[in-house]
């Protein structure tokens, strides 16, 4: 449905080369942007490039709605100190979310192993956009009450989203776990994300599974008046799409355009150049799962039947 | 077998049992006299503090009768003092509960004097120096005959005014209540007249509680004691039922409720739970005890049950009678303050924290976090605090910024993510306030791609001192895209000679 419509939009907006757009656009998701901020998008023509795929228009949807309500949804990055971009990312696309503008947010941060003793600050969320104001902290002392927590904030119906900051792959956020919390968020209409620093891909029940890394920075002569090795430029992000349950995957390097709160910029890029350690380092067929899980899926492949000799000896 | 402490100078007994003041021993004799009229005396040392303790354990306990009890140790004497009004009826009587209450003591090994009189003075001394042979209850307006026979000791005065009294000849109550008050005044002083005007009731006195007295209580009597989680839970849910039309008469909703919990062999335990709005619903605070039981780290340990459960309201709030709408099914903030009390009753209500702004400009000084149990619940309609009122509008001003001027640089200025403690970074980079060109950090090198700065913050002399260094903040972003936020402390030729740089927060 929706890509019918994200592609009619597109086309029209081709065909007139607007620069603002009056009717309100419809997503996928069923969030409806009003017009008054469509007008200050920078138009779709200079946004996605001309003979487009299906895959940048499902990556073109999230970059400008948000991710969709009553799912549960997981971004990882690889290492620790990426978390700012993980964090980040998060927050953007959060106030992209503009129907739940109104309603708080409820991180939930895991006890990190290391001492990785970073805490959210608010005027930098401000800086950003978000308003420190509707965010409630939980800081449970296991990972377990971590779980337990967010498991009763997704069936809460007042929130915009419940956010799970976790390090690594706990054991008890199996299968299991991601599919009740998915449930659940599909019952109350909450947006549940789990932020996973310092992990691989793993199997999980998400409806969606992003992989974010850093990226140096968009520097334009265009938009800032910088010249190059000037500065640093507009916050950019290499985001990988590894899964996605109701639509196509695909990889784009993304540009936080702080003047008009979204993004922009967005070079969408081949999926086999894609920056995910997993897919160049492990073979295709196998996802790569931690150790200390009881419930170990199983290699994704062909099961080739072997003929069977019935006891015949000698 | 005795007690010693040492007194004056010299080891005293200060405490005897039965056998060894059938030997001859008394009190505050020196322990070598005692040893030689009773060789094999079994000593031990006075433990001050593992008395008050018991004390305090027999008085948690005691609670069970009645709320309003203090401990007095008035002269040394330990004892306990119960106001028992209005009480009485639900042991079947003053002489009931007294029963019941020697009995309890003594299955623990206690003796015990219990006295019940309408005064707390009269009390007092007929528990302790009263004949045993009396009926130990003395009803209201008889004090005066019951109290005359004490001696002196009886009216808790000082040890110094009875040996005067003693001086003169009088020996007993009975001797100076009829004598005239202004010469006994102003011979022995005003608190000699206060004591017997209390005695004997003419005078009012009433006991300050161990604990503050909960407003709203309500309690069960289990003839067969219980231990079960699920009869405790059931039982809760019983007793906040029984409250919740008090509260809707009285247009109240609780916010601090107590669970105490009274088992058979004398001990007793104590759950609280803190909401963030005022709770009436019986099902809502049952779940929220559940929370709060299944957060122990030890489960309850019921011995052999638990005989009495009360549940009292320690804190109330004005709360309006929700109207429920036929249509929906929930008033619109419901489920997130039912969220907000059950995540506060399970993780602690210090581990669900909201932002709040402070005035200073030191990043890590600049805000704080506050329980979110206290503050003001509601995020749509409720009044917010100042500060937040000044974040708002701070962002909104630079939102402003933004759109008339874009030239200026409409960058992100501070980190998202922010280090507890800045961490201590290898930094090489031009003397005297170059930029970064390189770092050092957490054992991993970066290159430097990019950066900006230097934000000057200077330090806050009137809390860290004249002594305190300036910070020059760079937002730096190395090769693979990571943007840091660090800072070199101190300048460098005023300062110090050699500032150290450090790193403080990441950026998106």
């Amino acid at each position: 449905m929706h890509h019918a419509t994200a592609t009619a939009l597109i086309d029209h907006l081709h065909a007139q080369d607007q620069m603002r757009v009056q009717t309100d656009y419809q997503t996928k998701s069923g969030i409806t942007l009003p017009a008054a901020l469509n007008a200050q998008l920078i138009p779709a023509s200079r946004l996605l490039p001309k003979n487009r795929t299906v895959a940048e228009d499902e990556l073109a949807a999230f970059f400008e709605a948000g991710l969709p309500s009553g799912s549960l949804h997981e971004l990882r990055c690889a290492h620790s100190r990426d978390a700012g971009a993980l964090a980040g990312f998060a927050l953007t696309l959060l106030s992209r979310m503009n129907t739940h503008a109104h309603k708080p947010v409820l991180w939930i941060c895991a006890p990190f192993a290391d001492t990785s003793n970073m805490t959210l600050f608010p005027q930098g969320l401000a800086n950003l956009g978000v308003d420190p104001d509707r965010l409630v902290i939980v800081t449970p002392l296991s990972v377990k009450h971590a779980l337990w927590a967010a498991d009763e904030a997704a069936k809460c119906t007042d929130l915009a989203a419940v956010i799970l900051h976790i390090e690594g792959h706990p054991g008890a956020l199996d299968m299991t776990a991601t599919r009740r919390l998915n449930l659940r968020a599909s019952e109350s209409g909450t947006c549940v994300i789990i932020l996973r620093q310092s992990s691989e891909e793993e199997a999980n029940a998400a409806i969606t599974r992003w992989y974010i890394a850093p990226r140096l920075s968009f520097q334009s002569q265009l938009h800032d008046g910088l010249k190059p090795d000037e500065g640093i430029g507009h916050t950019a992000f290499s985001v990988h799409l590894e899964r996605n349950r109701q639509g196509a995957t695909g990889t784009a390097s993304v540009t936080w355009n702080h003047q008009i709160r979204g993004f922009s910029h967005v070079r969408y890029e081949d999926h086999t150049h894609a920056e995910s350690p997993s897919a160049a380092e492990v073979p295709q067929h196998r996802i790569p799962h931690p150790a200390n899980r009881q419930d170990q899926p199983s290699d994704m492949g062909q099961i080739v039947a072997l003929p069977t000799q019935l006891g015949r000896s000698g | 077998m005795a007690v010693i402490a040492s007194v004056k100078g010299a080891l005293r007994l200060s405490a005897l049992n039965q056998t060894a003041r059938q030997a001859g021993l008394h009190k505050d004799q020196t322990l070598t006299d005692a040893r030689a009229i009773v060789p094999k005396l079994d000593c031990h040392e006075a433990d001050e503090a593992a008395d008050a303790a018991l004390l305090a354990a027999i008085a948690d306990w005691c609670e069970r009768y009645t709320p309003l009890l203090s401990i007095d140790t008035i002269n040394g004497l330990p004892g306990l003092m119960l106001d028992i009004t209005g009480c009485a009826h639900l042991f079947k009587g003053e002489d009931a509960l007294r029963l019941d209450l020697i009995s309890r003591l003594t299955a623990h090994g206690f003796v015990s004097n219990i006295a019940i009189a309408a005064t707390p003075g009269a009390a007092w001394g007929i528990a302790r120096y009263g004949d045993l042979d009396d009926s130990r209850i003395v009803a209201t307006r008889a004090e005066r005959e019951h109290v005359a026979p004490l001696p002196l000791e009886a009216l808790r005065m000082a040890p110094k005014t009875v040996e005067e009294l003693k001086q003169v000849g009088l020996k007993t109550i009975g001797c100076i209540v009829d004598l005239p008050r202004g010469p006994l005044s102003l011979r022995f002083g005003r608190p000699l007249l206060r004591r017997l005007d209390q005695a004997l009731g003419r005078e009012e006195e009433t006991i300050s509680p161990r604990m503050a007295v909960a407003d709203l209580a309500s309690e069960r009597q289990f003839v067969d004691p219980i231990s079960l989680q699920d009869d405790i839970s059931r039982s809760i849910l019983s007793l906040a039922g029984n409250l919740k039309p008090v509260l809707e008469k009285r247009a109240l909703g609780a916010r601090v409720l107590v669970l105490k919990l009274f088992r058979v062999d004398g001990e007793r335990r104590m759950l609280s739970v803190v909401t963030a709005n005022p709770e009436r619903e019986p099902a809502h605070i049952e779940q929220l005890f559940q929370d709060r039981l299944a957060s122990l780290h030890s489960p309850l340990d019921a011995g052999f049950g638990y005989d009495l459960i009360r549940l009292e309201i320690a804190t109330s709030e004005p709360m309006l009678h929700q109207q429920a709408d036929f249509v929906s099914k929930a008033p619109i903030a419901d489920s997130y303050n039912a969220l907000i009390n059950r995540l506060g009753a399970r993780l602690g209500t210090d581990r669900v924290q909201r932002f709040a702004m402070n005035d200073s400009h030191i990043p890590e000084r600049s805000f704080g976090v506050l329980p979110s149990i206290r503050t003001s619940t509601a995020h749509s309609n409720a009044s917010r605090t100042d500060m937040s009122q000044n974040m708002r509008t701070q962002a909104a001003l630079s939102l402003a910024d933004a759109e008339d001027v874009t030239e200026l640089d409409t960058q992100l200025t501070r980190p998202i993510l922010l280090l507890n403690r800045p961490e201590p970074v290898d930094v090489m980079a031009e003397i005297p306030e170059g930029l970064p060109q390189r770092f050092r950090w957490r054992k991993v090198l970066y290159e430097v791609a990019a950066s900006e700065g230097p934000e000057r913050i200077a330090c806050e002399w009137w809390r860290d001192g004249r002594q305190a260094l300036t910070r020059d903040y760079f937002k730096t972003e190395d090769r693979a895209g990571r943007r840091f936020w660090m800072f070199r402390l101190g300048l460098y030729d005023r300062e110090s000679g050699r500032p150290h740089w450090y790193m403080h927060g990441l950026f998106p």
